[in-house]
């Protein structure tokens, strides 16, 4: 049965604002659902009920009195536990952290606040966000909704996993390698990694860098892109990739018109590692809508150099954030930070400036690609959710991987290319885990894709094969 | 003399254009005249593009004539650094491995400048691959510093700034890592603005990920320098940083209060060394305009360890560039671009992580102590201009200098916290060589700045200590 927690985030901002709904009743039905599933999934580590309460009866007051307390009001949001957020646990999975409790908010979640939403929690997230995975020694593993044997994938995997369950309408994520696309894609829901700048981080550590992003995260495009209007667009002078950007547009998106647009469709960009079977599942899938675009064809730019540029600059910013850590904690360090840090310690300046040149020459050739085409569209992920007792594969279709960030090249490619990628949710794979698409758009281009992928995901939703996938929440009880 | 048109500045030269007071044609003429009467002592415009720049000339003045519409720098001459490619025009990059490069397209810099109706009348000196301040190279020699040709116009957008002080041209092209736009502006009492990331498009760049070189504009007034900067700007796909232009840099650079600026004063960011007589300059001119302001704060922030910052950086740059020519021509090239490579090598990538996080601390202190200023102003260089025989300053106040660029400190600095900086003219130094001030704040605030500096220019033009320094062309001519 259909809770009010079930409803889409630009449905139930609309019943609030008509007064058709309470955020009071939408919270407690959210909390309902948490209190129902979260043992098993283990999405949400820390909960500030409470504290929601009082905001929801604030928001409920300021819309009897007439006022607009925001594109977001009323709506309960689960925040990423690598964010700060004030007077809120926040771990950042690691146990050096465990008992951290911030006293101030992050600049995005203040940001949130004022668009009116609630913030209700804490989502899990590997330590420091480090991986495709979500467990920590803090809190443990987050489980797949759809089979709880596997994981939901990360690092926002606890984001992922609350919307998949209606946990929340909307979550907050961020992605370096592809933490906001791959734990969408394995849960069955939308993961928005935006232009880097656009949702202004001011704590991050490297402000010269944009590997990592923040973003939205939802059960529909809409929702995302409801999310994503109210986080983008305020500079902050602390975030030199920040600028200032009139969001408010992307709130309220016409569906752009499929025909008119010109649609490259890639496996694996030619020889990133992606299984046999989820090559399969993406051909017959891409087979069924292909025709409907003004153009669609096989292609990709040439990714030549950009697994070794990625793994040095990964290593480099991993010897940024976490040198000091590993040599003084390092047994209360996941084995992942460990493994990253030192990979670093033997490469050289030389090492950094050759990658700094091979990223550069991958993103003109992706920038020059891209001229021709309007979208993009890859696997959201390499291979299907695994299993948490046996941990990530180390081949695939019998090829080792040299480094567990080797089978993320399908996403970290784009995170180099700095445009702006959505993943979208398209029924189940072989195994019956979730199935779903990375979009490319152009440079610069968040609105036109966004627009394209609402278009999509009215076309995919159509046909019971390629719908979002519901996962079986008797299962999780 | 003084009364040429090629005195003019960009802004009145391009209204008198756009009212057919002037021809584009006359402009240009004059322009050549002052490179063939003085250029000889000088050494700044190394390749010229004359028969070009006069059909073209010829084109705008048809233009006006016929009523089209004009660019923003329609018929105005403009001096292009030799380290940005122009079509058909010699492009040496100051190296002999490029002496005889003629490149088939404008890089966008110069295609954009050329599209506002700009026109190039030849290419200005630079140090090889523009690295260190002494515009001196293998391929074309030293530029003189018009004010006393034995010494440095500095570097290394020095020809530029040498062509723009002896009134050569009204606008002129730039760049800038370390203080490339600045410090020769100091030295040559001319306007260089460092802008913001990503302002200027450059579309070549082999590290293109790092910030910390940018392309900008050069004149002989903020307000002709803040009008080139409206013509460079764009969005070029090839630029990760480039992208939303502020609107606001296509507004007027007039109608601030400096009585509503509140400005922190420095001689030396609390980092850097700085002569003694460039400090005592300095201080007697600040002491003197400190009024104006709303607030002047003695301050500047805590800038941590950031010559190790830059020295990385730097190193991450210069290898990423030059590692295969160090292998392959190392006979062909310069010291400095040899010192620079070689000492990144030492580096280990380690470091450069370090680097990264150091870098984000120091820049957020730098951005956080305007919360409670608008600017912040310092010397333009460390010292005063010295003999172009010299490659760099080795020492300073009797202190030995640890690298051949630790003498533009004063203007790096600046670099390593992402600040944009404006180089204005302030009179003379104890040495009666132009003293000129930078102008700063944190990225983002490029109007800002330049608003700012004009003001100051303004208030400085009327105060004979304070003006901008005119140096003696009868003496070049001899």
């Amino acid at each position: 049965m259909t809770e009010p927690c079930d409803l889409s985030a630009v449905d139930l901002r609309r019943l609030i604002g008509e007064r058709k709904l309470s955020p009071v009743e939408l919270l407690a039905s959210c909390l309902k659902r948490i209190d129902a599933v979260n043992g098993t999934v283990n999405a949400f580590v820390a909960l500030d009920a409470e504290g929601a309460l009082a905001r929801a009866r604030d928001i409920e007051a300021e819309i009897a009195r007439g006022a607009d307390p925001g594109p977001l009001a009323g709506l309960p949001i689960g925040i990423k536990d690598l964010v700060n957020v004030k007077g809120m646990r926040t771990t950042y999975g690691s146990l050096l952290f465990k008992d951290h409790v911030p006293d101030a908010d992050d600049g995005q979640i203040a940001r949130l606040r004022q668009a009116g939403a609630i913030i209700l929690g804490k989502t899990n997230t590997p330590e420091f966000g480090a991986g495709a995975n979500t467990t920590n020694r803090v809190y443990g593993a987050t489980t797949n909704p759809f089979d709880p044997a596997r994981t939901p994938g990360g690092s926002s995997g606890g984001s992922a996993a609350a919307l998949a369950c209606s946990m929340v309408p909307l979550a907050q994520g961020s992605d370096t390698g592809g933490s906001l696309r791959a734990p969408a894609t394995w849960s069955g829901v939308v993961g928005f990694r935006p232009r880097p700048g656009a949702v202004a981080h001011e704590r991050r550590a490297l402000p010269l860098t944009y590997f990592a992003v923040q973003g939205p995260m939802g059960r529909s495009v809409a929702d995302t892109a409801l999310l994503y209007s109210a986080q983008a667009g305020s500079a902050h002078a602390g975030d030199p990739m920040g600028f200032p950007l009139d969001a408010s547009g992307f709130a309220d998106l016409t569906p752009a018109g499929l025909g008119g647009l010109r649609v490259a469709f890639s496996e694996d960009l030619g020889s990133a590692p992606v299984d046999d079977g989820i090559k399969r599942v993406f051909r017959a899938r891409t087979g069924k809508f292909r025709h409907v675009f003004k153009e669609a064809r096989d292609g990709h730019p040439d990714i030549a150099g950009v697994r070794d540029a990625f793994w040095v600059l990964r290593c480099v910013y991993y010897m940024a954030n976490h040198k000091e850590r590993v040599e003084k904690h390092r047994e209360l360090l996941s084995p992942n930070i460990v493994m990253n840090t030192e990979a670093g310690y033997g490469m050289t300046l030389a090492d950094v400036a050759a990658a700094e040149v091979a990223w550069r020459q991958w993103y003109d050739r992706f920038q020059a690609f891209m001229e021709d085409v309007d979208l993009l569209i890859l696997p959201g992920n390499a291979y299907p959710p695994y299993r948490l007792d046996t941990g990530a594969p180390t081949e695939i279709n019998g090829v080792a991987m040299e480094n567990y960030m080797d089978a993320s090249l399908i996403r970290s490619a784009l995170t180099l290319t700095g445009n702006p990628v959505i993943a979208v949710p398209c029924g189940l794979d072989e195994t019956g885990a979730p199935f779903g698409f990375q979009i490319a758009g152009k440079r610069h281009g968040e609105a036109e894709l966004l627009a394209a992928a609402l278009a999509l995901e009215t076309l995919l939703n159509a046909d019971p094969e390629m719908a979002r996938p519901i996962p079986d929440l008797e299962k999780l009880q | 003399m003084t009364q040429d048109l090629c005195d003019l500045t960009a802004t009145e030269a391009r209204r008198l254009i756009g009212t057919k007071e002037i021809s584009p044609v006359e402009l240009l003429e004059s322009c050549i005249a002052r490179i063939e009467a003085v250029d000889g002592a000088v050494n700044c415009m190394v390749t010229r593009a004359f028969d070009r720049a006069r059909e073209e000339a010829k084109v705008a003045e048809r233009m006006v004539l016929d009523g089209d519409d004009l660019g923003l720098l329609h018929g105005l001459p403009i001096g292009i650094k030799d380290l940005e490619a122009t079509e058909g025009v010699r492009t040496t990059y100051g190296s002999l491995i490029y002496k005889d490069n003629v490149p088939a397209a404008d890089q966008g810099s110069v295609a954009a400048v050329r599209a506002e109706g700009a026109i190039v009348v030849g290419k200005t000196n630079t140090p090889e691959f523009g690295a260190g301040a002494n515009t001196k190279n293998r391929v074309f020699g030293a530029t003189g510093n018009p004010f006393a040709p034995v010494k440095t116009c500095a570097g290394s957008s020095g020809g530029s700034a040498v062509a723009l002080a002896t009134g050569m041209v009204p606008i002129a092209s730039g760049s800038d890592y370390g203080g490339s736009l600045r410090t020769p502006a100091g030295f040559c009492g001319v306007v260089g603005f460092r802008p913001s990331p990503g302002t200027v498009p450059a579309e070549a760049k082999a590290s293109a990920l790092m910030p910390w070189s940018q392309l900008g504009p050069m004149a002989r007034t903020v307000a002709d320098a803040a009008l080139l900067l409206q013509a460079q700007m764009d969005d070029d796909r090839r630029d990760p940083f480039s992208g939303l232009v502020d609107p606001r840099l296509f507004g007027s650079v007039d109608g601030l209060d400096l009585g509503s600026i509140r400005a922190a004063i420095t001689p030396d960011l609390g980092c850097c060394p700085v002569d003694d007589g460039i400090r005592a300059t300095f201080t007697a001119r600040t002491d003197a305009f400190r009024g104006v302001f709303a607030e002047a704060q003695d301050r500047a922030p805590d800038f941590g360890d950031i010559h190790r910052v830059f020295e990385i950086f730097r190193g991450v740059t210069f290898v990423a560039l030059h590692h295969e020519r160090l292998k392959n021509h190392k006979d062909l090239l310069g010291p400095n671009v040899i010192d620079n490579t070689t000492r990144g090598l030492d580096v280990t990538a380690a470091d450069v992580g370090w680097g990264l996080v150091e870098q984000g601390k120091l820049m957020r202190r730098f951005i956080d102590m305007f919360d409670e200023v608008d600017v912040m102003i310092c010397p333009a260089a460390s010292v005063s201009p010295f003999p172009h025989e010299q490659l760099y300053v080795d020492e300073i106040n009797g202190e030995k200098m640890p690298t051949y660029m630790r003498w533009l400190a004063i203007s790096y600095v600046p670099t390593m916290a992402l600040a944009c900086s404006c180089v204005i003219p302030c009179g003379v130094d104890h040495r009666g060589m132009p003293f000129g001030l930078q102008v700063m704040a944190p990225g983002g605030k490029d109007a800002l700045v330049l608003a700012v500096a004009h003001a100051l220019e303004g208030y400085f033009a009327g105060r004979p200590d304070f003006a901008r320094p005119v140096p003696d062309l009868k003496k070049l001519q001899s």
